[in-house]
């Protein structure tokens, strides 16, 4: 039974139902009692009212036949058991020897008996107890009949009352109904129940959340569409440049950047789905992962790009170096921080990827003499397209997403990123300290 | 025609200084905002395309900042913000136009043009004086009817001269009008390019003022 109305409804009837015949079963009982000890009382008054009656007068006692019928057999004997009356024809029940009241069982029927013994005469007045039984049953009928006459009413108004009970439910739902990603407004109903309001306060909990997310979903999107349209208008003018150059020179020179304008916007959309990836995490696959060797498969497949700008990559790594993490998210932490240092470091630069461990974990930096960001500048960098105050000198054409991707990843293996000055001062160094997995999982479900 | 862009992002920058170049505008390319008010102070720019996304100082308040002094330069804002709001309010703030990223060149030349035209008072495009009509939209110059062909420098300086005809610009004026930063200027490059003008149209058009300047001559 799934509706509430119908599971109350039934319960409380049979509720009602049992009251009902609860009431029957000890109405019945006491009746029974109590009728029992009235004619217990009737019977031994009917013998002793027939202690003195000469039972050769069989007219008198005729008439007690007739009236009584079967509510009463009398019997009267005398000492040699001979009958000297009965007022029935033939004998129903068996004589009994005991004075005073007694059961007796005769042809399936019990029998309430007293026995009156005068000088040697035996007075024996039964009754059978299938007429007390009637008495008590009807007594308890009586009891009964007003709960089954009530009982539709009850029905009505359970259904009633419940009905009202459940109308705020009906009317908080339709104002969850009218929500929905673009108008998450709190649920705030003054008059709700009681029982109701924690799951009011639940719901807004959750609509609050709710809000905080589609609101983060929705700047990324106009955050992202704005930053589509930057390479795009470049891509754009580059294309009419190309258009309208006059000598096979020129036209090779606009389309090299038309090309550069388009691997730039490439990068962009990659950058963003990459960010879109990292800050879901549902979809992560944890194993084991060999530092050096991802290290060594992201920085070959970026000597290309170092090599542009003859810039000197190389790798740091202790053998050991091991994390449990998602391989793919790791790659692509990494080879955005070395595409980062890349970008950001001017011509004949040097850039060192490492990977060590500790007790405390494995720690992974990417340190490059670049031009460094400025304290002030390193907490905002972490904002996605927030490009640093020192790339601006710089010629590059960073989308501002790199850390964004890096900071993302990390939290969601609860590793720490920091941004420290390079070693001599000079540069940026990059570092992630993934704890170990102990500690790791600690960290997630800290979170 | 002297230009100030002020463009932070590279590609961008390169391709409008490059269609503008194309269209015979000197250009200035600044990237960031800081800058954009010294630039304008020191040098005399025809317009001033602007960028509101820079770095250290916002379009915006660079725009505001120049309003403020009472610059009236014609001002072209260049936004990736296609909001109204966002329109309004550079508007708002003292632009003269705007166009959305991403743009098309021809557009972003013709509201230049058009920008130009109505700082110098004027609502057709065609520059006249005399018998003398310059077109900036398909740089055709002619003269008596007959087309006339000019180098690039030389479609410059007569289009400075024609923006207010009768009006004298010295030498220092018109160098700065032409030429942008970094652009080699020969000492006497705009005698040279006055004579070589001369010689195409005729020597009547072109008036020199001893020690202030050169004028086109409104009425032949």
């Amino acid at each position: 039974m799934k509706s509430m109305r119908a599971r109350l409804l039934f319960w409380l009837l049979a509720a009602w139902s049992l009251a009902g015949v609860l009431a029957a079963v000890i109405s019945y009982r006491t009746a029974e009692r109590e009728a029992g000890e009235l004619f217990d009382r009737h019977l031994k008054q009917i013998a002793l009212s027939l202690r003195d009656q000469p039972f050769e007068d069989q007219d008198i006692l005729g008439t007690l036949e007739e009236e009584s019928d079967y509510d009463f057999v009398i019997e009267v004997w005398d000492a040699s058991r001979t009958k000297l009356y009965s007022s029935h024809s033939e004998a129903r029940v068996p004589q009994s020897a005991i004075p005073g009241y007694s059961y007796t069982e005769r042809s399936g029927e019990t029998w309430r008996t007293f026995v009156l013994n005068v000088d040697g005469t035996n007075i024996q007045i039964a009754q059978p107890m299938a007429v007390r039984r009637a008495r008590a049953a009807n007594l308890a009928l009586r009891t009964v009949t007003p709960f089954l006459v009530l009982l539709p009413l009850m029905g009505l108004l359970i259904w009633f009352t419940v009905s009202k009970g459940l109308a705020p439910l009906v009317s908080f739902t339709r104002a969850i109904g009218q929500r929905d990603h673009n108008r998450l407004a709190d649920v705030s109903m003054p008059q709700l129940p009681a029982e109701l309001q924690p799951m009011e306060r639940e719901l807004n909990q959750l609509i609050a959340r709710l809000r905080i997310a589609m609101d983060a979903q929705r700047a990324f999107t106009a955050d992202a569409a704005h930053e589509l349209r930057t390479p795009l208008t470049a891509v754009q003018l580059q294309a009419q440049l190309a258009e309208r150059a006059q000598d096979p020179v020129t036209r090779a020179e606009a389309f090299d950047k038309l090309r550069a304008g388009l691997r730039r916007s490439v990068q962009l959309v990659r950058q963003l789905l990459e960010l879109a990836r990292a800050e879901n995490a549902g979809q992560l696959q944890h194993s084991a992962i060999s530092m050096s060797e991802l290290i060594n498969e992201v920085v070959v497949s970026l000597t290309d790009m170092a090599d542009r700008k003859q810039i000197d990559l190389g790798i740091n790594c202790e053998d050991g170096a091991m994390i449990e993490a998602d391989r793919s998210a790791i790659r692509t932490l990494i080879s955005n921080l070395v595409e980062n240092a890349i970008q950001y470091t001017q011509t004949d630069g040097k850039i060192d990827v490492s990977a060590t461990c500790s007790p405390a974990g494995t720690l992974i930096e990417v340190t490059d003499n670049g031009p460094g960001i400025p304290d002030s500048d390193k907490a905002r960098v972490f904002d996605r397209f927030h490009r640093g105050e020192n790339a601006l000198g710089s010629h590059t054409h960073g989308s501002g997403l790199g850390l964004a991707i890096v900071q993302a990843i990390a939290r969601q293996h609860g590793a720490i990123v920091r941004l420290l000055d390079g070693p001599s001062g000079r540069g940026l160094c990059v570092q992630i300290q993934f704890a170990n997995i102990a500690r790791r999982q600690e960290a997630v479900t800290q979170e | 025609m002297r230009l100030l862009l002020v463009e932070d992002d590279i590609m961008i920058g390169e391709s409008i200084r490059a269609g503008l170049q194309q269209a015979h505008y000197a250009v200035d390319w600044i990237r960031d905002g800081a800058a954009a008010e010294p630039a304008v102070a020191l040098h005399t720019y025809a317009l001033v395309l602007l960028d509101l996304g820079l770095p250290r100082k916002s379009g915006l308040d660079v725009l505001r900042a120049l309003r403020r002094r009472r610059i009236d330069i014609p001002v072209l804002v260049i936004t990736a913000r296609d909001a109204i709001e966002k329109r309004i309010e550079g508007l708002d703030a003292g632009a003269d136009d705007y166009v959305i990223k991403p743009f098309d060149l021809d557009e972003l030349l013709a509201r230049v043009r058009a920008l130009l035209r109505r700082a110098a008072g004027r609502s057709v495009g065609t520059l006249v004086a005399g018998e003398l009509t310059l077109d900036p939209v398909s740089m055709c110059v002619s003269h008596r009817g007959s087309d006339v062909l000019l180098s690039p420098r030389e479609f410059a300086l007569l289009r400075a001269l024609l923006e207010r005809p009768g009006a004298v610009l010295s030498r220092a004026q018109l160098e700065e009008r032409l030429y942008g930063w970094g652009d080699e200027v020969e000492s006497n490059a705009i005698e040279v390019h006055i004579h070589n003008l001369r010689k195409k149209l005729g020597g009547d058009i072109l008036r020199n003022v001893r020690g202030a300047g050169y004028f086109v001559v409104d009425k032949p």
